[in-house]
């Protein structure tokens, strides 16, 4: 890299970090809700039995 | 949607062949010329987001309508990381050419400006407890800081800058040989995609996000 590699390699490495995170944040996110929908759904006939 | 996640890593896969090993070094700047295929790509979307944000942001404002707040929710954080990475690699490529990390100029200062608007849109969506009014008051600044966008394009001509004017985005012809314009063309297309494919992943949560206790919600889960 003509002695500029510490320059070149460390800005494409912090801008490749940043998108995968960009890329890999929603999909995590996404996953929770999912996860807390169905935890919610779980409960409910529960509570509707002991009600009941 | 991974469909256009996956013809996205096809294109950075070529312009990294390009701008990395095909594309000869600058005859002036040498090889830290190559900090341009990622800092363009990030500079270009950091505007584009953000135009797109205030049409978003007017869009919900003047008919309320809730995918329009739900898409400027979703672009906001990923415009601001855009932002974030033209500041950090223009920064990166200023030191070894400029000799310096940093200058006050106009190009620099406006686009620290826009990393500005984009944290206070998201800071002020979440100062509100009630949602409608943190997203009025959001995007009444979002539509303020267009004015931005043009200051930022403009400001190499307008003022005296250490930032270079226009390369490609001018009335003549790209002042740059073909073998390395193409990769660049081609890595913001592949940025675009990148965009693309965030921007859907994020609406997809915050629709769910508003939309929690509706039935559909809970029939998809």
């Amino acid at each position: 890299m003509g002695g500029y590699g510490k320059f070149v390699w460390s800005s494409y490495l912090i801008v490749f970090i940043v998108l995968i995170v960009n890329l890999w944040l929603p999909i995590r996110r996404h996953r929770r809700q999912l996860k807390s929908i169905i935890h919610r759904e779980d409960k409910k006939p529960s509570q509707n039995d002991s009600s009941a | 949607m991974p469909w256009v996640g996956i013809l996205s890593l096809l294109f950075f896969a070529y312009s990294l062949y390009g701008g990395l090993i095909a594309a000869p070094p600058d005859y002036q700047q040498g090889d830290s010329f190559r900090i341009i295929y990622v800092h363009v790509p990030s500079a270009w979307l950091s505007m584009l987001v953000y135009g797109l944000l205030a049409t978003c942001a007017a869009i919900s404002l003047i008919w309320r309508i809730k995918v329009a707040d739900a898409l400027a929710r979703a672009i906001a954080p990923i415009g601001a990381s855009y932002t974030f990475l033209a500041l950090i690699s223009g920064s990166i490529w200023g030191k070894p050419m400029w000799g310096t990390w940093w200058v006050w100029d106009a190009r620099l200062t406006s686009e620290l400006i826009l990393l500005f608007l984009y944290l206070g849109y998201i800071a002020l969506q979440s100062a509100f407890s009630d949602r409608h009014t943190g997203t009025r008051a959001s995007a009444i600044l979002a539509i303020v800081g267009v004015v931005n966008l043009p200051i930022i394009h403009y400001s190499v001509d307008w003022w005296n800058t250490l930032h270079q004017g226009a390369t490609i985005m001018k009335p003549e012809a790209p002042s740059m040989h073909i073998s390395m314009l193409i990769p660049l063309l081609t890595m913001v297309i592949a940025f675009h995609l990148h965009f693309i494919t965030v921007a859907l992943l994020r609406v997809r949560c915050e629709l769910f996000e508003a939309e929690k206790r509706k039935r559909w919600v809970n029939n998809l889960a």
